[in-house]
């Protein structure tokens, strides 16, 4: 039996080969697919602002992922203030957050894009450079959406105890760095980090 | 109507004090986060702002430290525009006034 590892190989001309065994595709096309409808926010942030909350989520910690919650911690890890909430007592953040949000999310949302096409197209891929960063784009927000939610507070996070329900999203995100790192590597990033 | 009493000074002191915040340069300061791997910060700062390894390393290291770096400085406007490729690349940045 021949076991596949995950790899990213430069290629020439800033391409980058790809080869995923077929479960951790499987995983991806999930977990991205998760993401992308965590990200689509169709009522706008305007409207999501007036949500009353959900009092059966504050209980129970379940419900953080509803797309328009505005305090969605992952949310707001992924689009961030622009300015500190004391420069000008908040006013230019909502400034900036207007003029730039609806820009950022489709980014996101191209690039997440991107990777469901090239992971439809088998175990085996070529990017070209364009695809190739957003895939890093894709798997970095990724990473801060399942941090965010697994409230990762430290760089050296021991990982939960096997029976602890959240030790298989742990392990996805572990898997998920090294796949970036893999990436990151194959676009001649340094190594030693 | 009357008018306010003179304030001789007053006049100057707000036009220094108009200059001084005008001269005063905008920054970008990326804050330190548990997710980013330190070679993807790396390898951003050099892509967005040309920089070398080396100083992409140590304004890294900085953030990693000591919780915070300023990574470029400009106008404001400047500055807003490196904030939101900066957002865009997942590295959580504001701007402000140099102080």
């Amino acid at each position: 039996m021949v076991v596949v590892r995950p790899s990213f190989k430069a290629l020439a001309g800033g391409r980058v080969g790809v080869r995923l065994p077929s479960w951790l595709r499987t995983l991806l096309v999930q977990q991205f697919g998760a993401l992308s409808e965590l990200l689509a926010d169709p009522a706008g942030p305007d409207t999501a602002a007036t949500t009353p909350q959900d009092p059966l989520a504050a209980i129970t910690g379940i419900g953080a992922d509803a797309p328009s919650a505005p305090d969605d911690p992952v949310l707001h890890r992924l689009r961030p203030d622009g300015y500190l909430p004391e420069v000008e007592d908040g006013a230019a953040a909502a400034e900036f957050r207007r003029f730039t949000e609806a820009d950022l999310a489709g980014l996101q949302q191209q690039r997440l894009a991107t990777v469901r096409e090239t992971l439809e197209s088998g175990d085996r891929f070529e990017l070209d450079p364009e695809q190739a960063q957003a895939w890093l784009g894709a798997l970095n927000d990724l990473r801060l959406a399942l941090g965010t939610r697994l409230e990762v507070t430290d760089d050296q996070d021991a990982p939960p105890a096997a029976d602890d329900p959240r030790a298989g999203a742990f392990e996805i995100y572990g898997l998920l760095g090294t796949l970036q790192h893999l990436l990151l590597v194959a676009l001649g990033a340094p190594s030693e980090y | 109507m009357t008018q306010a009493p003179a304030a001789p000074g007053l006049d100057r002191e707000l036009e220094t004090w108009e200059d001084t915040r005008l001269s005063r340069p905008w920054v970008t300061i990326v804050w330190n986060d548990p997710v980013n791997l330190m070679s993807y910060v790396v390898y951003v700062l050099q892509q967005l702002f040309g920089y070398s390894r080396q100083k992409a390393t140590t304004l890294m290291l900085d953030v990693h430290h000591k919780g915070r770096a300023v990574v470029s400085s400009g106008t404001r406007e400047q500055m807003e525009n490196d904030v939101v490729r900066l957002h865009a690349a997942g590295l959580w940045a504001t701007l402000q006034q140099d102080d």
